[in-house]
């Protein structure tokens, strides 16, 4: 086997192990799950860290072919950063199975890195050396860097206490006393 | 009647969980008739996503004066309790009446109804009407289409 080939097994295996992460991610109902994400973005208001939004956020379609979709327009950090994501849902026999998701996390201009977006597509790619199915972009960059399958309220968590509080600060800004929340 | 401030079973049940689940407090929510399910719906979904608890949810017509008992008995697992009042049932509001302290001893009651019933409640039930610690408009909650929960 060449180095290549080699190298597209590993990246297949990884996507195949990334399927049966989802696979096992069984989400009781769409509206079940958006009604714990509004309950989760309520907890970041309280705690000072995302201002009041609207209380149908997220909100919940049908889409064509049955799939559902939450959709979160914009919920907006107190230090200027601004989330936003959806979330495809498909049914299965077994219950509700998570088919694809974007967050798109716009830092604030004070930061280094302007953006963070993580991405589940919905299916497997043909190039899974380059583009792993879920993956994570830094900034405007089209580097696909693998991201581990998560439930999406632990992405919502990530995203809002350790992702937006401490990604891009500087040094000189952390020196100066800016606090990134969350530390031990 | 006056306007009520307007809510969903959401911010109903947020303030719920800020002053905790224990806290005796007794709501009348009024609601279009036809829309009375999706809202019970609604509520019990809020109850278990944000409180993570049951809810005792008791239907009127179907209560009877000797099942008066099962509503005033505190339950540790369901703290908060749903009468939903679908017609007017004059003996029955008027025991409720009586019992008003005993009612909302166990944590958090919510009178559902549409406004006619609410109506002749606020006026026949004083000691109801003095112990409310507010007066809602509930509406189904159009993020997730009602009663899908």
């Amino acid at each position: 086997m060449s180095a290549e080939e080699d190298l597209l097994h590993l990246a297949r295996d990884r996507d195949s192990q990334m399927e049966a992460a989802l696979g096992a991610m069984l989400i009781e109902s769409p509206a079940l799950l958006g009604r714990q994400l509004r309950q989760d973005l309520s907890r970041q208001i309280d705690s000072g860290r995302i201002k009041r939004t609207e209380d149908r956020v997220p909100q919940l379609a049908t889409l064509e072919g049955g799939l559902n979709e939450l959709k979160c327009p914009g919920a907006d950090f107190v230090d200027g950063g601004r989330l936003l994501f959806d979330i495809q849902l498909e049914r299965s026999q077994r219950g509700w199975l998570v088919k694809r998701f974007r967050f798109h996390l716009h830092l604030p201009p004070s930061r280094t890195i302007g953006m963070v977006r993580i991405h589940l597509n919905p299916g497997p790619l043909h190039d899974p050396i380059r583009i792993p199915r879920c993956h994570l972009h830094v900034g405007d960059s089209q580097a696909h860097i693998p991201f581990p399958i998560m439930h999406p309220r632990l992405v919502l968590s990530l995203i809002c206490e350790h992702i937006e509080p401490d990604l891009g600060v500087s040094a000189n800004h952390k020196r100066a006393g800016r606090k990134t929340r969350n530390k031990p | 009647m006056t306007d009520f401030a307007a809510t969903i079973a959401f911010g109903l049940v947020r303030r719920l969980a800020a002053a905790g689940t224990g806290t005796p407090s007794l709501y009348l929510l009024i609601s279009d008739a036809g829309a009375i399910r999706a809202i019970e719906a609604d509520i019990a979904a809020e109850v278990q996503v944000q409180l993570g608890v049951g809810l005792r949810s008791l239907l009127a017509a179907e209560m009877g004066l000797d099942r008066l008992e099962e509503a005033f008995t505190p339950n540790p697992d369901r703290p908060v309790t749903l009468i939903t009042l679908d017609r007017w049932l004059p003996k029955l509001v008027i025991a409720l009446d009586r019992n008003v302290v005993s009612l909302t001893r166990g944590g958090a009651v919510l009178l559902l109804a549409n406004q006619a019933v609410a109506e002749r409640l606020l006026s026949a039930a004083p000691n109801l009407r003095n112990r409310l610690s507010d007066v809602l408009a509930i509406r189904p909650d159009e993020a997730f289409g009602g009663p899908m929960a």
